[in-house]
């Protein structure tokens, strides 16, 4: 592991992309000694920032970028994930019942919901020049030899 | 990588990485399904939101209809997502190696 290491990764915002988003992950993740069960968690909650951006952010217009960076902090990654797509309030997603019947369980909502359980922190920011950045923490994800 | 296909015993084959590109796929082939579906998730290697409102949508669809969608062969990182996300309790499901 090295404390001074931080992955970038610039794609366009589609779809097809999000293998690509993932294979970073796992890349920067195997180079900062993630550990596996942490990796998958990182590797979910960030294909589910981006899906979002891209479908509800970008409204899947392919031109449009998305900048992700992710580093180390100690035992804990940080990721930041930043757009250029209208200001998004997580506050305006309301959170999926999951005791909630069959019947009544609606199909889509599971995403923001994900990403706060697959993390310790997640905080989305509004940025001062417009877009926004998804900021994600997962403490305690970096093996170390202690 | 995704596919999905029936195989010769009539259980739904999923393979691979089923995210928000291959939603569409998914869903295009589930539509299609009638009556009891198992879906065998052996070869599954990942799933994100938007694969769990594919199965969610064909299961409620297949409920209407008295039958549903069961689960199978689930590995171990899969069904902590089921979990997480409450399926465990709308869907019969079968860890690999059950």
């Amino acid at each position: 592991m090295n404390a001074e290491q931080v992955f970038d990764l610039s794609v366009n915002a589609s779809l097809e992309n999000l293998q690509k988003v993932r294979e970073y992950i796992d890349q920067a993740g195997a180079q900062l000694g993630v550990s596996e069960k942490a990796q998958g968690d990182l590797r979910l909650a960030v294909d589910e920032a981006v899906t979002n951006v891209i479908i509800h952010g970008y409204g899947n217009d392919p031109s449009k970028k998305i900048e992700l960076h992710m580093e180390s902090d100690g035992d804990a990654v940080v990721i930041r994930i930043r757009d250029r797509a209208k200001i998004f309030d997580p506050g305006n997603v309301s959170t999926p019942q999951l005791d909630t019947a069959l019947k009544d369980r609606p199909f889509g909502g599971m995403g923001i919901f994900l990403i706060r359980e697959m993390t310790d922190e997640a905080a989305f920011l509004p940025l001062p020049d417009g877009g926004n950045e998804i900021r994600l923490v997962k403490r305690g994800a970096i093996l170390t030899n202690d | 990588m995704f596919e999905i296909e029936i195989s010769d015993e009539g259980k739904i084959l999923v393979e691979g990485r089923l995210d928000a590109a291959q939603a569409v796929k998914a869903q295009e082939f589930l539509d299609r399904v009638e009556g009891q579906c198992v879906l065998d998730l052996g070869k599954l290697e990942y799933i994100s939101s938007a694969g769990l409102g594919v199965l969610l949508k064909t299961h409620k669809r297949l409920m209407g209809f008295g039958s549903g969608i069961k689960l199978i062969n689930v590995n171990h990182h899969i069904h902590d997502i089921f979990r997480y996300s409450g399926f465990d309790k709308l869907f019969e499901i079968v860890a690999a190696g059950d």
